[in-house]
């Protein structure tokens, strides 16, 4: 390969699975919130409202 | 009831699946190739900074604020913005029934792979003989060999929509992204041994720096991006809806546009290794084979290299199967648009709000792209939803929520209520003028190339009916569906959360889960 090839392979290449990998770790680093909610949320079957236009 | 992701993994797998499509492995390396190679780089990084993330997570603040698929989201916002979400919706609808037939032509070619079954000519093999294609018009003549695999990959679909959020599209996502990530993973390694493979990677990454002051290289480049990460036209707004409460909306939404890019560079470095090896056997430079991008790219131009290659079968195989991996995920994601727009106003349950979608796109896709007629149909329907539809939906939301509504305000406190990573002035200023330039510059440049020039050659006609008729019907059908009722889902009796209380309960609760995470195993065992 062409030195400046490989210059843009390296380039691209860190920069987004670089990206990747730091921004992975660094949700890591936040911990998962929202344990204690419901998987599934109750929709009202008696609220009914106007046509928006 | 409305279903919400299992966690955070969830929802990202689920991001990702979606963002990466077709147009990841058979779009980014031919509009690379020709902006400028390596050079393309940096016109590609500066739009994923200042377009792809800002209206990422534009679309993750919605959906998660709101709660609810683009009509209902947008009606919360203002009653008059529910005409845009259904824009969205049915833009949606047009594009599941056509992605599903390119899903169903990748099964087909990856039982053809096993005997190379198109022979010494590929390209005759897929137009005459595979999609018996007839000149642009409309046809009743349906071709079996599309209709059965379409047929397939639509019972697929029905069944996962049906299952639901968890049961259905979760497990999904969670089988298809390993196996497409270890499927390409192994077409690149081998790819790489390849005689020629240098020389494809010399032209993909030696930069052309003359392209840079070329103004339609940043327009391809700002162009690739917004659709690369699926924003602007519903998925990623519903698949935050879905999300709970209290959960990190930019930290994920960072994950997935890396993620989504890093797969487009490992997709380039594939596909130009093997290009680089059809150069070498036929003698040739890259710059001077065609069809390098699109659907000339999978079904004529790599065929014919498999056709070429050691190890061809097996690497026929991988290829279409990756295909119909990443593209069944983002045809699911695309779905789950439409069954969210129907339960919010239906209140139906997933399983019948998906089998109703389902049926319902299932239909026009095959009277409409199984016949001889198909593929020329598909190519202006894709180009005026896309460069159109999706372009103008994506703009008219940053105008109205950055310059009308001013809601973005709103929005970003939201966001910075519940994330790990802030936005502030640049994000609102990239979301009300940055990016609204940008998007308004490629919808007039295109617009304006269709009316002078028509598209790709077809009868005026054709275009007028299949391109702007498509459009025009998409709009029509999202105002009249604004004025039917909302039978259950509410608008007026909704309330988002209140930002000052969400951010002190994500503190709170954050701080906890810390200190237990610094006590060990017992700490986290007494925060449970």
């Amino acid at each position: 390969m062409t030195p400046i090839a490989i210059v843009f392979l390296l380039l691209s290449t860190l920069l987004l699975w670089g990206g990747l990998a730091v921004t992975l770790l660094r949700l890591r680093r936040f911990p998962e919130l929202g344990a204690d909610e419901a998987d599934t949320i109750h929709i009202s079957p008696d609220e009914v409202v106007p046509p928006s236009t | 009831m409305r279903e919400q992701w299992g966690g955070r993994a969830a929802f990202i797998i689920a991001a990702i699946s979606s963002a990466i499509g077709l147009g990841n492995i058979w779009r980014f390396p031919g509009v690379a190739y020709e902006n400028g190679g390596g050079a393309f780089l940096l016109p590609y990084l500066i739009a994923f900074v200042t377009a792809g993330v800002p209206m990422l997570f534009l679309d993750y603040a919605v959906g998660h604020r709101f709660r609810a698929a683009p009509p209902l989201a947008l009606r919360r916002i203002r009653r008059w913005l529910e005409p845009l979400g259904w824009v969205q919706v049915l833009i949606c609808f047009v594009i599941v029934t056509y992605y599903a037939v390119i899903i169903g032509w990748a099964l087909n070619y990856a039982l053809y792979s096993i005997d190379l079954a198109w022979g010494d000519d590929a390209t005759t093999f897929f137009v005459q003989d595979f999609l018996r294609l007839a000149d642009p018009g409309v046809s009743i003549e349906f071709v079996p060999t599309v209709v059965i695999p379409l047929i397939v990959v639509w019972i697929a679909a029905i069944v996962s929509m049906a299952l639901g959020l968890r049961r259905g599209l979760d497990r999904v996502n969670k089988l298809t992204l390993p196996l497409l990530v270890v499927l390409f993973g192994a077409l690149v390694a081998y790819a790489l041994t390849l005689p020629g493979a240098v020389d494809g990677l010399n032209a993909f990454f030696t930069p052309d720096w003359l392209a840079l002051a070329d103004p339609t290289v940043w327009i391809a480049a700002y162009g690739h991006i917004f659709f690369s990460f699926s924003v602007g036209f519903g998925i990623m707004l519903t698949y935050s809806s879905y999300l709970k409460t209290r959960s990190d909306l930019t930290g994920s939404g960072l994950v997935v546009a890396f993620a989504n890019c890093g797969f487009e560079i490992l997709a380039g470095i594939g596909v130009f290794t093997t290009l680089g090896f059809l150069a070498f056997q036929q003698g040739v430079g890259i710059g001077e084979l065609e069809g390098i991008s699109g659907v000339g790219l999978a079904f004529m131009t790599f065929p014919t290299l498999l056709s070429q290659m050691p190890g061809g079968q097996a690497i026929g195989v991988l290829f279409f199967l990756s295909l119909v991996f990443a593209g069944f995920s983002s045809l699911l994601s695309l779905t789950q648009v439409l069954v969210g727009a129907v339960q919010d106003r239906t209140g139906w349950s997933s399983r019948r709000s998906g089998v109703t979608v389902g049926i319902a796109a299932a239909v026009p896709s095959v009277l409409l792209f199984a016949t001889t007629t198909g593929l020329n149909v598909l190519d202006v329907v894709d180009a005026f939803v896309n460069n159109i539809g999706v372009v103008g939906s994506a703009l008219a939301m940053l105008l109205l929520l950055g310059l009308v509504t001013r809601e973005v305000w709103t929005l970003r406190d939201h966001l910075n209520a519940v994330s790990s990573f802030r936005v502030g002035t640049v994000w609102t200023t990239m979301v009300r003028w940055v990016t609204p330039a940008i998007i308004a510059v490629i919808l007039v440049t295109g617009a304006i190339g269709y009316l002078r020039d028509g598209y790709g050659g077809y009868p005026g006609w054709f275009v007028a009916l299949f391109g702007w008729g498509a459009v025009a019907l998409v709009v029509a059908a999202a105002v009249a569906l604004s004025f039917r009722r909302y039978g259950r889902a509410d608008a007026r009796s909704f309330a988002p959360v209140d930002v000052a209380r969400l951010r002190a309960d994500v503190e709170r609760e954050r701080a906890q889960l810390l200190a237990a995470r610094a006590a060990g195993p017992a700490g986290k065992e007494a925060a449970r």
